[in-house]
């Protein structure tokens, strides 16, 4: 009896020992693998940008109050300028491409005859531009255009103040309006561009400005005349370099201001135009 | 006849035990590294290894450091013969909803061995095509749109 036992037990081992076998031998193709393959995910590096967002600090929003402006007595302070208009004759130009070249001017009061090339300075006007038929002068932010109208008319001229901003109120139109903080953007103005991705190249063409392999901002290069873009102030070969405090560094972070522009309450832009540097700061509401 | 069912049923063991002991999450990992040469990054909250299948929660997609969409749940389950991977809630990023389809409730990949250069995907919602760049490698059939790509 006990030998019959022992035979069914043999058959028994027998019959199961391919399965067995089977079982051992995908766990040892498994435990290779395991082997060879990587134990953790991944690491990708976050080179997000650290910078603090932009945010302009609104006290009324804020508080949800408004805040009654505090009045106070203005104080009004002479102070003696010298007045480019009253005190120079502009005698000759000489202008050669390139903005190169000389003028010459004759101070009234002293009858000292001057020669000016451009950036020099004469009584903290600075001479921005030569063209051939006058010439522009720069003083804290302001343009002061002398003009020889008639070379036979000695003496005479006329000057024009231009405003050096980024916006002319010419171009001012109704989705966009000057405060006493700034510029104001109507937020549907923007609605068409977030609505649909598609638009926004339908009216701009940019390309990304490398510097040492790593994008270093976009240029650019075609700009629509009845487009947000241009009315925002941007020209065609302006380059931005951040907006809202976001540098523009790849695309993922052209795409993250994308992403933001619903929820933005300000538009910060710095940005490089004939080499240098230009911000644009708007509200939008 | 009986050793032939015997090798039959040792080779469909093999395989199902060569399932249940594979690293899958280890081979997720070796395609994930796979991935990021492309520049698609996966990002999941949670991976889990359930003998047959792999389950993926909230899953984040991204191309070149850009979001592209976000899914809540996708299981990869090997069958044998056949291969399913069911994506369930998939959302694309706003931006992109002019491309793809905006929000789906799942998506039903399957690969069989029995007809190994057909891929069929499954949508829970229509959509219509508007992008005409992806439209030259559709064409239309009876039911639905068929994806043609030649290795």
């Amino acid at each position: 009896m006990g030998i019959v036992m022992n035979i069914n037990f043999n058959d028994i081992v027998k019959q199961l020992l391919p399965y067995v076998v089977t079982v051992l031998l995908s766990f040892i193709i498994a435990s290779g693998l395991y082997m060879y393959l990587p134990k953790t995910a991944p690491i990708v590096l976050d080179n997000q940008q650290k910078n603090i967002k932009y945010n302009r600090y609104q006290v009324e929003k804020s508080f949800k109050e408004k805040i009654k402006a505090v009045t106070k007595p203005r104080v009004v302070t002479k102070s003696k300028s010298y007045q480019l208009i009253n005190n120079i004759i502009l005698k000759a130009i000489f202008a050669l491409p390139n903005n190169k070249g000389f003028i010459t001017i004759i101070e009234k009061s002293s009858s000292v005859m001057h020669t000016l090339e451009v950036n020099d300075v004469f009584k903290n006007y600075k001479l921005k531009k030569i063209y051939p038929s006058y010439v522009v002068f720069i003083k804290s932010g302001t343009e002061y255009k002398l003009t020889m109208i008639d070379s036979k008319e000695k003496g005479r001229y006329t000057i024009e103040k231009q405003q050096a901003q980024i916006i002319e109120q010419s171009k001012l139109v109704e989705d966009i309006s000057k405060n006493e903080d700034g510029y104001v953007l109507k937020k549907s103005l923007l609605n068409k561009y977030t609505e649909n991705f598609d638009n926004i190249w339908k009216e701009i063409a940019i390309k990304e400005i490398e510097k040492d392999g790593v994008i270093d901002g976009f240029k650019i290069g075609n700009l629509s005349k009845k487009s947000i873009f241009k009315k925002l102030g941007l020209k065609i070969g302006d380059i931005i370099k951040s907006v809202n405090n976001i540098s523009l560094t790849s695309y993922e972070q052209a795409f993250k201001i994308y992403a933001d522009i619903e929820s933005m309450d300000n538009l910060h832009m710095v940005l490089i135009r004939n080499n240098k540097q230009m911000e644009l700061d708007y509200e939008i509401k | 006849m009986k050793i032939i069912l015997k090798y039959i049923s040792v080779f469909i063991l093999f395989i199902y035990m060569l399932l249940i002991f594979l690293p899958k999450e280890n081979l997720y990992y070796f395609a994930l590294e796979k991935l990021a040469e492309d520049k698609i990054e996966l990002t999941n909250i949670k991976v889990q290894d359930k003998y047959i299948s792999l389950v993926l929660e909230n899953t984040n997609i991204k191309y070149e450091k850009i979001k592209v969409a976000s899914i809540e749940n996708i299981e990869i389950k090997s069958l044998l013969f056949q291969t399913n991977i069911i994506i369930d809630n998939l959302k694309v990023q706003k931006s992109l909803k002019k491309f793809l389809p905006y929000d789906m409730k799942s998506i039903k990949i399957t690969h069989s061995i029995l007809n190994p250069l057909v891929i069929d995907i499954k949508l829970s919602k229509q959509f219509k095509i508007k992008n005409k760049e992806l439209m030259k490698y559709l064409t239309k059939t009876e039911d639905g749109y068929r994806y043609e790509y030649k290795f």
